[in-house]
């Protein structure tokens, strides 16, 4: 799709004649292997390996197509986009259409990224415990899901995405509901599947009304940014933004991910907080930040705010979460948070006319969409591995499991930097960049609010990132570290290789996108050049290794460098050590006098506690500490601590909304009787009203 | 007496007929009466038939009379005494409200009637007025009557309306799918008997308002 003023048509319309090659072919073919596949998948149900191998080797096989055509699209020299009809029904003329631009290829990559390393994952995961009953419906649900997922990214037309958007949440919620005998699993699909169709609501509002005021279903025309004018284009930015951002999980709107993301199988999980919630994120881009026109200021900063609401609060409750699926989940809404930070940055400075930072501020909001997915999925596998392992998900339970299950630790330990933006890995290099866009859209923008708006942003991030790193000392010192606390953590043992490739792939991806920014900045210079409004990039700024978003010297940044030192001290340490010849002498841990034993180890709870105190205007925690004693509670036989912070959202926000609404639907009641005579009159009303209407017009 | 004469007469003996089965407390009564209605809807079929030379609605007429004159009355008789219910209709409203309201509605009917096209000359005129207060007529009863047979013979009330426009107002339907009809309608009857039964058997009654029960 070509959407805006960077659309020189003539010129793109010959290069896209010229090219020989063709992404619908490959979309195409993708589709057509994902749709063989679960026709396979489902005719081999009865036999569980089969249908796992045939499930998601196929799979990881189809997003192998996909990331191809992707890639085939992003270094084809001039015919980046390309559209076409995926699928037509001739009787009815009615078509679903392809419209793939730098943006879907983009996204596309991200996904398959993602999506082979959980596919080949999934291959070892669902062979064992319960899960394995239901490996057929899981391998369906997972092709189902990434190829809705493929298809919203590539979407040309309004009724084409939503039916995409739509087969995407059904799959998601059914993928939720794999281990349906738990109830919470079903309050969380239902959660998921109301909240979700809210967002299809806003989508269906909003596209309509683009539709009916541009009379074209088609993107290249309802996001040209021309057919909405004045306040009506606030308001479709509003249903929009409410609209995928449930789906991305803004913090107002998240309440459904940390039930939804924990309840699905770890694999699945990893897709849905890597991906799915990019779907939201592709949304904001393509529609919210240039599909309406040049964006407005007010606009850039809704998206600053809730981002760094998103940021915070996301990572102020996965602080206090002790369950290692939700505590993950919780890290989503943070990192979508950052995300939206950098793309509010972009689309602040759109509104001020300065491309440059916007170019900064968008490249590293998709820089980071990309990390995010990496990352985040790796996390989501490790903690699937070890709940496999040890049965439980919750990390006061785990402990010491770094030398039961020492390559599912390294693993792990790398996800756990790249979340907290250490050097040299990916997610320092798109926060990195997200800082820039605000430390440049600060000096650049002369305007005042920009002056008060950049740096609170910039202050979000960074308190945001140094709570993460906390946050992920917590969940991997506890988890790993020390001794087992129950058996079943002592019990684990390592995974089989083909859940540690995945993993291994994943976080050599971390290392590597995080050492070679300038590689990935380029790529990303191909894909921006398909949004409007932002300048086609200075190639001599993004060479090689390093990042520099500018010509002054304090902003280049070369993460091999820091590899480079950290590997030399690493290696001088370890010269040196070797070199004095002194031994690690072996010798228990002083005490106190007491007997150590796993009960005195630090737990997750006690760790997290200082910050509790620090931001306890923000928790309102409860704590109660109750003695249990048989003759007296001055001698008590043990001691009983609760402690729980106050679910604000759930609480004070959705509560009374849900009252509202039951309420309304207590009041409707009165006309659905549930008597034959009632509905019987109604039929006759509504006939003698319209016989009414028609003697009154006559 | 022309056949002029003989169709209004015979479509204001439908209303007619119409309104006593609203008056009607006594439920075989009610089932003559729609025995009646039928028998009068046949005979309007068979004076179309005379007089516009439309042979094949002689078949209609004999399917009409045949079926629910005869066929579907004895249907409904047998079932009645079968389940052995109380004889009596058992209105929400009482008799003279519900003519009055019945009265209203034939008001609205006729006055719509004459918004067709068709409906500037003479008979046709009143066939349409007739069918479309009756079809509001049989909704009324539908509405008002509890018992579950008197809703069959309602909806039946309400098929004879709409027989009466396709037959004395349209040019005739094609005779299969009158077959279909006629057949529809023994059908509707035949489930709808039995599903009384079933009401019977559930609920030891067959006052449909007691359905409300089965809510949750």
């Amino acid at each position: 799709m070509v959407a805006g003023p960077m659309a020189s048509g003539a010129a793109l319309q010959e290069a896209r004649t010229v090219t020989p090659f063709d992404p619908g072919s490959g979309l195409r073919l993708a589709i057509a292997l994902r749709v063989a596949v679960v026709a396979l998948t489902l005719l081999s149900a009865r036999r569980s390996s089969a249908c796992r191998w045939v499930g998601f080797a196929g799979s990881a096989l189809a997003s192998i197509v996909t990331a191809a055509t992707a890639a085939a699209m992003l270094s084809a020299e001039a015919g980046i986009s390309s559209h076409g009809e995926l699928f037509l029904h001739r009787a009815s003329g009615f078509s679903f259409t392809y419209a793939a631009d730098g943006l879907s290829a983009w996204f596309l990559i991200v996904l398959s990224t993602l999506s082979i390393p959980i596919a080949i994952f999934s291959i070892g995961y669902f062979a064992h415990g319960p899960l394995a009953r239901r490996t057929a419906f899981s391998a369906a649900g997972f092709n189902a899901l990434v190829g809705a997922v493929e298809l919203v990214f590539v979407a040309g037309d309004a009724i084409t995405f939503l039916f995409a958007w739509e087969l995407m949440t059904l799959a998601a919620v059914a993928l939720v509901t794999t281990e349906h005998e738990e109830g919470d699993h079903r309050r969380a699909a239902f959660l998921y599947l109301v909240l979700s169709h809210l967002g299809t609501g806003c989508l269906i509002a909003g596209f309509f009304a683009l539709a009916s005021m541009s009379g074209s279903v088609s993107f290249a025309t309802l996001l040209s940014g021309e057919v909405a004018r004045g306040p009506m284009r606030d308001g479709l930015f509003a249903l929009f933004f409410i609209g995928f951002g449930i789906k991305a999980g803004i913090v107002p709107l998240h309440v459904w991910l940390p039930e939804a993301h924990p309840a699905a199988p770890s694999s699945i999980s990893a897709l849905m907080s890597g991906v799915l919630l990019k779907a939201g994120i592709y949304g904001i881009v393509r529609v919210c930040a240039f599909g309406l026109g040049t964006p407005s200021l007010s606009w850039g900063v809704i998206v600053i705010a809730l981002g760094g609401l998103s940021a915070v609060l996301g990572v102020l409750y996965a602080l206090m979460q002790h369950d290692i699926k939700r505590l993950l989940a919780y890290h989503s809404i943070e990192n979508i948070g950052i995300i939206l930070l950098g793309l509010g940055a972009g689309m602040v400075a759109l509104s001020y006319g300065r491309g440059e930072i916007a170019w900064i501020g968008v490249a590293a909001s998709l820089y980071h969409v990309l990390n995010h997915a990496v990352f985040k999925g790796l996390l989501f596998l490790g903690a699937g591995t070890v709940v496999m392992a040890t049965g439980t998900r919750q990390i006061e339970q785990f402990g010491g499991l770094l030398r039961r299950m020492p390559w599912t630790g390294l693993c792990f330990l790398i996800g756990a930097m790249a979340i907290s933006a250490l050097p040299p890995l990916n997610g320092f290099a798109s926060e990195w960049l997200t800082f820039q866009a605000f430390l440049f859209g600060f000096r650049e923008s002369p305007e005042p609010l920009a002056h008060f708006l950049f740096p609170v942003g910039g202050a979000v991030l960074a308190l945001t990132t140094a709570l993460a790193a906390a946050c992920f000392v917590k969940a991997f010192g506890i988890s790993f570290l020390a001794l087992p606390r129950t058996a079943a953590a002592a019990g684990a043992r390592e995974a089989p290789p083909i859940m540690l490739i995945p993993q291994a792939l994943l976080a050599a991806l971390c290392l590597g996108l995080g050492l070679f920014p300038g590689g990935v900045l380029k790529a990303l210079g191909r894909v921006l050049v398909s949004l409007p409004g932002l300048p086609p990039q200075a190639d001599a700024a993004w060479n090689g290794l390093g990042m520099a978003t500018g010509g002054a010297a304090f902003d280049y940044v070369v993460p091999m460098v820091f590899a480079a030192a950290l590997a030399c001290g690493i290696g001088v340490a370890a010269a040196l050590s070797a070199r004095s010849g002194v031994s690690a002498r072996r010798a228990p841990t002083w005490g106190c006098g007491g007997e150590l034993s796993p009960q005195t180890e630090y737990t997750a709870t006690a760790f997290s506690k200082p910050l509790m105190m620090i931001f306890q205007a923000i928790y309102r925690p409860t704590r109660r500490v109750e003695s249990l004693g048989d003759v007296s509670p001055y001698f008590p036989q043990g001691v009983r601590y609760h402690s729980e912070i106050e679910p604000t959202f759930e609480r004070h926000v959705y509560g009374p909304v849900l009252r509202g609404v039951l309420r309304v639907a207590d009041s409707l009641k009165v006309i659905q009787a549930g008597s034959l005579h009632a509905y019987l009159g109604y039929v006759i009303a509504l006939v003698v009203w319209l016989m009414l209407v028609v003697w009154w017009r006559a | 007496m022309t056949s002029h004469d003989l169709l209004i007469l015979c479509a204001a003996g439908m209303l007619v007929s119409g309104y006593l089965i609203v008056g009607q407390k006594r439920l075989f009564t009610t089932i003559r009466l729609f025995a009646l209605q039928s028998l009068l809807l046949g005979i309007v079929a068979a004076t179309i038939a005379v007089t516009q030379s439309r042979h094949e609605l002689f078949v209609t007429a004999g399917i009409t009379i045949a079926m629910k004159s005869i066929l579907i009355p004895w249907f409904l008789m047998r079932l009645i005494d079968r389940i052995g219910i109380h004889r009596e209709i058992e209105p929400f409203l009482n008799v003279p409200v519900s003519l009055l309201v019945c009265l209203g509605l034939t008001v609205v009917g006729y006055r719509v009637s004459t918004g067709f096209p068709e409906a500037v000359g003479g008979a046709r005129h009143h066939l349409i007025g007739v069918a479309l207060s009756m079809l509001l007529i049989g909704m009324f009863l539908m509405v008002t009557r509890k018992k579950a047979i008197t809703q069959i013979l309602a909806l039946l009330t309400v098929e004879n309306a709409v027989f009466l426009v396709a037959v004395g107002v349209t040019p005739g339907m094609p005779l299969v799918v009158e077959l279909g009809i006629a057949f529809d309608v023994i059908v509707a009857v035949l489930v709808l008997g039995i599903m009384v039964q079933r009401i019977v058997d559930r609920f030891d009654s067959m006052d449909v308002s007691r359905l409300s029960q089965l809510k949750g």
